[in-house]
């Protein structure tokens, strides 16, 4: 894994795993607005699944028009082996910062 | 389905917004994903927050959308730019003379445009210069018309007499040797009125415009004069000697004026015309003059004016006449028929600002064919099967459209940086051609660079587009199996062709003709030898006392005395302009003009002059001095046919002087080799001389000179050294033809290299189209030889068809070309024969640079796709 996640990439390939096969961008968003209240919008995610997506960490195809859709399909979201990998080593690189911090926060 | 009531949709504007922003490649399913979330909050929370939530929603987007759009497009153009640069680097060669041609057309572009920017902006500094006239007199001769300079009354009259003029300022030219210390210095400049600064409007250094040169002894300098006479120390308020004519004034500097370059007005010095013209005023002379209007005068109201008040102030010699005004504004405009001025720096011809821009359009207009005829050619060679591969992979019509545009603007863009460079290196010889000083800085080159760069674009895109379309057009499957076709015909290409070729082969025809009736002109004999003759300037000297013929005899012997000098002669005038004089001969009604200098003794033997008859004037003859003339071979002819010896003019001629004829040199070319030799005479007249000439012995010339000029200085302290060589002179005299041949060889060379990359182009097209048929005639044994011949056969058939247009243009271009020259270099078919033929050869060249190729490829390969 050659590039560092941002925490938005990281965020996403997260919410993909949890979706398992309904991981499209309305549920994805979903998903990420219940850890993060404080809103967010839906316009933003795109580039970044865009860009998981050049880089191989996550795979995607079409699914079926629908009608609440307005006629239009969904992009369905799948995360690849390296997706996995380079989630792997984004984890291992926070506990591996974290390690040694004293600070214990307020409840 | 009728039970079901239509799902309510988010707001239609709010859609609309989004439909917009979303970029293409989200289009499929973006705003899905929107109008899912507005579903799934109106089931929950309603539909009003659905509403108020997709709007949120659709505008907090926007950035992100915009931001996504804007990094595809780099992400594209980086992939665009690796393509481009992968085939660029692949055909070097090829992208070399496409960016070469195109930069050369644009080069062209770029110098008529600064050119043209210059003579616009020429006299522009002064404030109000619609306003200002030069008002001239129109003079009535018998069956003639003579424009002249006005009479000294007329500029106070105007000024006085006209509420409509706010200024009038006579202006007249002067030569003065300034003297700084022992240094003389000679520089031209201008006797003017006092009301100069308010018609012109030049920045002075100090003091008011309006209060200026009152004292008869106060003297404005330029800032180029102040800076030779005393360098960076303050000159105003200094006294100078200025001689001018035979008087010495003493003058005090009372500014320095600022001149810009781009002023028709140039001077080194400025003098009140009261002080060297006392009796102007008395219409003794005449003067330019010029005048400044009134805001809201008409200039016309004024013309009608004239013929009441002004015309009793002409020239007597005229028969009546009168005066009109001429706009200053468009003298550098080319508009209008401004007559010779004595005071403005000669114009530059209009015809040359609209021969120069019809020559860039021209030359831009075939380099842009010939940039799109390679990009098509190399497209059609090199790029299908990339271009089949894209297909098959899913680029769309317009993916593939704009990678070809966008390499086209690529090449545009780097040929435009290529004809700045280009256009820097041939700006130095472009302005001694053009005698202007212009230069490539940023604010000269102002509109210019948007302009042409708005051009490249466009010819980029245009060349780009065309390629792409060809190429596009065609099915994936037939571009792999290369069976594609486009422009079959190429009728516009070969027209194209044949244009490019008649237009070099017009050139350098052209060039060949001009380049040796140039040599002609240098090298033919002028009847006299001017190899080895210093030519010094005693005007200033023969001014101030009418006694150059007093210090010529001093300076004569101090000369011979030196075994490097031969001989030494006076003469009134310089070699190229004798006086004329006006001859009536008995029972003849027209006029005649004769040619004729006053020589010495030694004019003869200093110039090798040939005597035919007769003999030279000799000082053994004290009478030759009044009573003897010799005369030219066109003199005797014409006058004295039955043989001249011994006639006086008082009965050739009917002229008052007696002198008889005593001899008859051949003729030889006392003036340019553009005028006909007239008949001509020579005085004896060792009093006054105005130049001296100089046989050098030896090879030494430098030796020489530095012994002349110490003579000189010693015999003439303080007046300024002025020395020339003769040959040189003659040759300044075809100055003009020297640098016509030379303007005309570099553009029929930009001609010739671009229709050689336009030839290049098409070579390129033409093999990649008959690749199969060269497979087949190799496969059925035709050689190498015979395959290129077969490419070159349409290129030289080609160059034989653009002669038929281009043989009679250049003929009769030439012919009025040598209608200049009395004298001209003896017409030779040849040159049609080689200027064609030499662009034959450098065709084929260039054509076998591809055909040979073509013709080596192994017809395996290239038959193999079937």
């Amino acid at each position: 894994m050659d590039r560092i996640l941002t925490r938005t990439e990281e965020y996403l390939l997260l919410a993909v795993i949890k979706l398992g096969k309904s991981a499209y961008p309305v549920t994805i968003f979903n998903e990420i607005r219940k850890a993060d209240t404080s809103g967010g919008t839906l316009g933003a995610i795109y580039l970044p699944l865009q860009r998981l997506e050049e880089s191989g960490l996550l795979t995607s195809y079409l699914g079926h028009p629908t009608a609440e859709r307005g006629g239009k399909s969904r992009r369905y979201y799948r995360i690849t082996e390296d997706g996995l990998k380079a989630l792997e080593a984004a984890r291992k690189t926070q506990e591996a910062m974290w390690r040694g911090i004293k600070w214990v926060p307020a409840e | 389905m009728n039970g079901i009531p239509p799902l309510p949709r988010p707001p239609r504007l709010a859609r609309r917004i989004l439909g917009r922003i979303i970029p293409s490649r989200l289009k499929p399913t973006a705003d899905g994903d929107f109008e899912e979330f507005f579903h799934l909050i109106r089931e929950i929370d309603g539909p009003g927050k659905a509403v108020r939530w997709y709007w949120s929603q659709v505008v907090k987007s926007i950035p992100s959308f915009l931001f996504n759009g804007i990094y595809w497009r780099i992400v594209m153009f980086r992939s665009y730019l690796k393509t481009a640069l992968r085939h660029m680097r692949r055909r070097p060669h090829l992208a070399a003379v496409n960016i070469g041609g195109l930069a050369v057309g644009l080069a062209g572009c770029v110098l008529a445009s600064l050119f043209i920017r210059d003579e616009l902006a020429t006299d522009r500094f002064h404030q109000g210069l619609d306003r200002i006239y030069e008002v001239r007199s129109e003079v009535d001769m018998p069956g003639d018309k003579v424009s002249l300079e006005t009479q000294g009354q007329v500029g106070p009259l105007l000024a006085s007499s006209f509420p409509e003029v706010e200024a009038a300022v006579r202006l007249k030219k002067i030569d003065a040797v300034i003297r700084v210390g022992d240094q003389p210095f000679l520089r031209k400049g201008l006797a003017v009125d006092p009301s100069f600064f308010s018609v012109f409007s030049f920045h002075l250094d100090r003091g008011d415009p309006a209060g200026i040169l009152q004292d008869p002894s106060s003297v404005i300098l330029s800032r180029e004069t102040a800076q030779q006479l005393f360098g960076d120390s303050d000159p105003v308020g200094r006294v100078l000697a200025f001689v001018i004519g035979s008087e010495t004034h003493e003058m005090k500097v009372e500014s320095v004026a600022d001149i810009p370059a781009r002023s028709s007005l140039d001077f080194g010095f400025l003098v009140p015309l009261a002080r060297v013209a006392p009796k102007i005023d008395q219409g003794e002379t005449d003067a330019a003059c010029f005048i400044r209007l009134r805001e809201g005068a008409r200039p016309e109201n004024l013309s009608a004016l004239f013929p009441g008040s002004l015309d009793k102030h002409l020239p007597s010699f005229g028969t009546g006449g009168r005066h009109y005004l001429f706009p200053f504004a468009d003298y550098h405009r080319g508009r209008g028929e401004h007559p010779f001025s004595s005071v403005l720096k000669p114009r530059s011809s209009p015809l040359f600002s609209a021969l120069l821009s019809s020559i860039a359009a021209l030359i831009l207009l075939i380099a842009v064919f010939n940039f799109m005829n390679l990009s098509v050619g190399t497209a059609a060679s090199d790029r299908v099967k990339e271009i089949g591969m894209r297909k098959v992979f899913g680029a769309d019509r317009r993916k593939l459209f704009q990678q070809f545009r966008f390499e086209g603007v690529l090449l545009s863009l780097a040929a435009l940086a290529g004809a700045f460079v280009l256009t820097g290196a041939i700006l130095p010889a472009f302005n001694r051609f053009a005698e202007k000083d212009i230069r490539l800085l940023p604010a000269d080159v102002g509109w210019i660079l948007p302009v042409l760069a708005f051009l490249a674009v466009g010819v980029g895109i245009a060349a780009g587009s065309y390629p792409g379309w060809a190429l596009n057009r065609n099915r994936p499957m037939e571009l792999f199996r290369g069976t594609f076709l486009f422009g079959r015909r190429q009728t516009f290409s070969r027209t194209l062709l044949v244009l490019q070729f008649g237009i070099s082969i017009f050139l350098v025809i052209t060039t060949v003709f001009l380049y040796r009736q140039h040599r002609f002109l240098v090298t033919s004999d002028p009847g006299y030898d001017s190899e080895r003759v210093a030519v010094l300037d005693l005007r200033l000297l023969a001014a101030e006392d009418r006694g150059g013929g007093g210090l010529l005899p001093v300076l004569k012997a101090k000369l011979l005395s030196h075994p490097e000098i031969q001989s030494v002669s006076g003469a009134d005038c310089s070699l190229t302009s004798w006086s004329a004089q006006v001859v009536r001969r008995p029972g003849q009604s027209h006029p005649e003009f004769v040619r004729f200098n006053d020589v010495d003794t030694d004019y003869q033997n200093v110039l090798g002059l040939e005597l035919k008859e007769g003999r030279w004037f000799s000082s053994e003859f004290p009478a030759d001095a009044s009573a003897s003339v010799v005369v030219n071979e066109t003199f005797a002819e014409k006058y004295a046919p039955s043989g001249p010896l011994g006639k006086s003019l008082a009965e050739l001629l009917g002229t008052r002087s007696t002198a008889r004829i005593i001899g008859v040199v051949r003729d030889f070319h006392y003036d340019s080799l553009h005028r006909e030799i007239q008949p001509a005479m020579l005085n004896l007249n060792p009093i006054v001389s105005r130049w001296a000439y100089i046989r050098i012995k030896g090879n030494d010339l430098r030796q020489a000179v530095d012994i002349v000029e110490r003579e000189f200085k010693a015999a003439a302290p303080g007046f300024p050294f002025q020395m020339s060589f003769l040959d040189q002179d003659v040759d300044r005299l075809y100055e003009k033809e020297a640098r016509w041949s030379s303007m005309i060889g570099i553009v029929s060379l930009f001609a010739v290299l671009i229709a050689c990359s336009g030839v290049f182009g098409l070579a390129v097209q033409i093999t990649v189209r008959k690749r199969k048929e060269i497979g087949v005639r190799r496969v059925l044994g035709a050689s190498v030889r015979q395959i290129a011949g077969l490419v070159n056969r349409e290129f030289l058939a080609a160059a034989a068809l653009a002669a038929v247009p281009a043989w009679p243009a250049a003929y009769l271009a030439t012919r009025k070309f040598l209608s200049g020259y009395a004298y001209r270099a003896a017409p030779a078919v040849w040159i049609f024969f080689a200027g064609t033929l030499a662009l034959a050869v450098l065709v084929a060249l260039t054509v076998n640079l591809q055909a040979v190729r073509a013709a080596r490829a192994n017809p395996a390969v290239t038959l193999k796709n079937e």
